[in-house]
């Protein structure tokens, strides 16, 4: 009998397991694993039947009794979910200098050689370090974390493109994000570490009038609910609606493995300028941040940097008169993303 | 793929009992097979390898095994661990080629050779009859309960029941097996947490809180981890129907390290119990308990090879030499009192010297232990991220199970309640919490797997 209701129990709910094969989900920010037999264990732990369900019933649960359910995440003050950074969390304990002189000095050799290049080409290029969600909600950190707001280390940026003579091109995002953010209507999520759409609209107001441009969008702001199993994912908050937005044209121009890249624009542009947008997720035609600028410019279009490096070739595509690179925290204050973008450009 | 593994609970086990259920005739036949696709899966064609040393060795007992055959049988066998796990290490202590040699170690290679061995060795004293069927020898060396991280399995101790494969206990290899992944998942992944994220800093970055900490924590995480394993092992071996033997008998109940090691890792202390020290005593006339320099040497010995067993590196030498050393301080000043005192020594011999076991270097381990009592190390306090409800509560946990006195009275509870079957509401919530934790924290290999 009990080899009976085993069978019944382990074999036959195994041949009804609904498997999805689906590689996209809203859950998570990557592509899913795809069937590959090398791969396998990946792929039945990514498409296990009611994954979502389950992990996010379990976030819950855990959440309500202020455990993160994830060795890479923390959980702050008001139970926010902040993405750990071992760097952010004990800099100042470990007393590490932040950008010493002769990674400095490499900065500045990168950044020079970069703007060179602009001007070889005709195109500006512009800087914008995107603050953490940790920088933004420092307040809500938790006890053992050092409560930094980081403002040393976008200092010592700003001073870098000072000496080179560019202090123009490098545009902190910092302190309006900080500035902006408020209880009922926060710039960065609570429980992922993106800025919302209000805080993406926020960096391009701050973008836009860095760049001596009057921002003559006007969107409408609603209030989004997100029902269970969503709860903690994402939150119950002021949504910009661009359904106003009348995008005229839509031109695809490149395409990888992984993303097309187009570019926008609308007939009440009042700019000439052609913008190319190079950054990450952040930057996302889904946070919208594209469409903040399209009545600023003549055509606006973004490439992703998880994905593509600014290279010669991509500039000769995109034809911009305008790159803004936005880059978060975590991976901008690195001396190798300016060695590495110099080396792409100029090789 | 480990048995904590999705893959392994909803694909590979339904399956294979499903089939045993189907085709009960068969089931020799499918389990060897299941167990050629274990090994290969974790280790692809190694399969073939170790196939050609069970047919080896299979075939050499054949051959009315002399003392010479014996010798010879043991070298081959020794020969395939040494290349497969020792050649890069002397290569890079004693630098007798320039070449690069790179051998990868295949997981279960150590636990492979010592099942062969065992089979020699018994054969050779009449222990046990030659075998005269090659799938039940094969059986005997790849089972997948026991290939990757043992238990170590002796020929005499299974080759009957390997021939019978009677599975009567399917309820106590599920309570084996469920017994064990919640020691893997809900307790030694957890602490492991911690203990990663120490080991991860550089030394002169861990403070001495972290420090003391985390040699107490790593032995809770260590013992779980391989415990778990072992049971989950052990449950599985009732599946098919063949009873493995228990490795593990509440190790942190021992008031000495003489004692630790009748109670940790029972499957490899009796076996170089019997298979080295014992034979060594008898090469050499030595007596049992002798006071001798000899008798001494020898303890020495098995432990310093104990160490080497466990990992090619200084590391594990020093452990074990640590290990053979407080042993023999115990024999020679006849350490044996049960009480607050010798407790205190025990636990605290015993964590410093697994600091050796789990460091990559000996340097990284002097400093930890150095941090211990340097209060000026550092003042990043790792621990504090790991304050909340869900760690303290397994870190209890994992205390309280590792006494032998609380979890004979946890087990008398459970045995209450599966009478009186509330035991299947209980059940169902740490299933779910089991599954969830396999989903979000998909891979975390067994420690004993790089052994």
């Amino acid at each position: 009998m009990f080899r009976k209701l085993l069978f019944f129990f382990l074999f036959l709910p195994l041949l009804l397991i609904p498997i999805n094969f689906n590689n996209i989900s809203d859950f998570e920010k990557r592509l899913l694993v795809g069937f590959n037999l090398s791969n396998f264990s990946s792929f039945f732990n990514d498409h296990f039947p009611y994954r979502e369900e389950l992990i996010s019933s379990y976030i819950f649960i855990n959440h309500s009794i202020g455990v993160s359910v994830h060795p890479n995440l923390f959980i702050g003050d008001d139970g926010l979910l902040f993405l750990k950074s071992q760097d952010n969390i004990t800099d100042k304990q470990r007393n590490i200098i932040f950008l010493n002189d002769s990674k400095q000095e490499n900065i500045k050799k990168n950044l020079e050689l970069i703007y060179d290049y602009a001007e070889k080409e005709g195109i500006s290029i512009y800087f914008a370090a995107i603050p953490d969600q940790q920088t933004v909600h420092y307040k809500k950190l938790p006890i053992w974390h050092t409560k930094l707001n980081n403002q040393d280390k976008f200092n010592v940026m700003q001073k870098i493109f000072k000496e080179i003579g560019h202090e123009n091109n490098f545009i902190d995002l910092r302190k309006p994000l900080i500035k902006f953010n408020k209880q009922n209507s926060p710039t960065y999520y609570l429980y992922e570490s993106h800025w919302t759409n209000y805080g993406s609209m926020i960096a391009s107001k701050k973008i836009l009038n860095h760049l001596n441009m009057i921002d003559k969008n006007m969107y409408l702001f609603k209030k989004m609910s997100f029902v269970w199993p969503d709860l903690y994912l994402r939150e119950n908050l002021l949504h910009v609606d661009i359904s106003n937005l009348e995008i005229h044209n839509k031109q695809l121009l490149y395409e990888d493995m992984n993303e097309k890249y187009f570019r926008y624009n609308t007939k009440k542009a009042i700019g000439n300028d052609n913008l190319l947008i190079y950054g990450d997720s952040f930057t996302s035609e889904n946070r919208n941040f594209p469409f903040y600028m399209i009545n600023n410019f003549s055509s606006v279009s973004r490439v992703s940097s998880n994905h593509q490096t600014l290279s010669h070739s991509l500039i000769k595509i995109f034809e911009p008169s305008i790159v803004l690179i936005c880059i978060a925290e975590r991976n901008f204050f690195e001396e190798a993303l300016f060695n590495s973008i110099k080396n792409n450009l100029i090789n | 793929m480990v048995f904590s593994s999705l893959e392994f609970i909803f694909l590979f086990l339904p399956i294979l009992l499903g089939l045993i259920y189907l085709f009960p005739n068969y089931k020799k036949i499918i389990l060897i097979l299941f167990s050629v696709l274990f090994l290969f899966i974790a280790e692809d064609f190694f399969i073939l390898t170790v196939s050609f040393l069970a047919l080896f060795n299979f075939l050499l007992v054949k051959l009315q095994l002399s003392k010479f055959l014996l010798g010879i049988g043991i070298f081959i066998n020794l020969s395939i661990l040494f290349i497969y796990k020792y050649l890069n290490f002397f290569n890079s202590l004693f630098n007798f080629t320039d070449r690069i040699i790179i051998v990868a170690l295949p997981l279960g290679i150590s636990f492979i050779t010592f099942h062969a061995i065992s089979y020699l060795v018994d054969v050779y004293r009449k222990k046990v009859p030659v075998e005269k069927s090659f799938s039940d020898f094969y059986l005997f060396m790849f089972m997948f309960p026991q290939v990757i991280a043992g238990p170590i399995t002796r020929y005499s101790n299974v080759y009957k029941k390997i021939k019978i494969l009677s599975n009567k206990y399917y309820d106590l290899g599920i309570y084996y097996f469920i017994l064990g992944l919640s020691q893997k998942i809900l307790i030694a992944d957890q602490l492991g947490q911690y203990v990663d994220e120490v080991y991860s800093l550089s030394v002169n970055l861990i403070s001495s809180y972290d420090s003391f900490f985390v040699m107490f924590l790593y032995m809770l995480q260590l013992y779980y981890d391989f415990s778990g394993y072992t049971n989950m092992a052990i449950g599985l071996g009732f599946f098919i129907g063949v009873k493995l033997p228990i490795n593990f008998k509440f190790p942190f109940s021992s008031y000495s390290i003489s004692e630790f090691w009748h109670r940790w890792h029972i499957s490899l202390s009796s076996f170089i119990r019997d298979y080295l020290f014992i034979p060594i005593n008898k090469i050499f006339g030595i007596s049992k308990n002798e006071n001798s320099l000899r008798y001494y040497s020898s303890i020495m010995f098995c432990f310093i090879l104990s160490g080497l067993w466990h990992g090619a590196n200084l590391t594990f030498v020093l452990w074990g030499l640590i290990h053979g050393a407080l042993v023999v301080f115990e024999k020679a000043l006849k350490i044996n009192k049960r009480n607050i005192f010798s407790k205190t020594y025990f636990i605290l011999a015993l964590c410093l010297s697994f600091v050796y076991f789990r460091s990559e270097n000996i340097t990284f381990a002097n400093n930890l232990i150095g941090n211990i009592i340097n209060f000026d190390s550092s003042e990043n306090y790792v621990f504090l991220q790991f304050l909340n409800a869900k760690f303290l509560l397994m870190l209890i946990a994992s205390i309280i199970f590792a006494d032998k006195h609380y979890c004979l009275i946890a087990r008398n509870l459970l045995r209450k309640l599966n009478n009186s079957k509330i035991i299947y509401f209980l059940l169902i919530p740490l299933c779910y919490i089991l599954l969830n934790e396999m989903l979000i924290n998909s891979f975390k290999p067994f420690i004993y797997f790089r052994f």
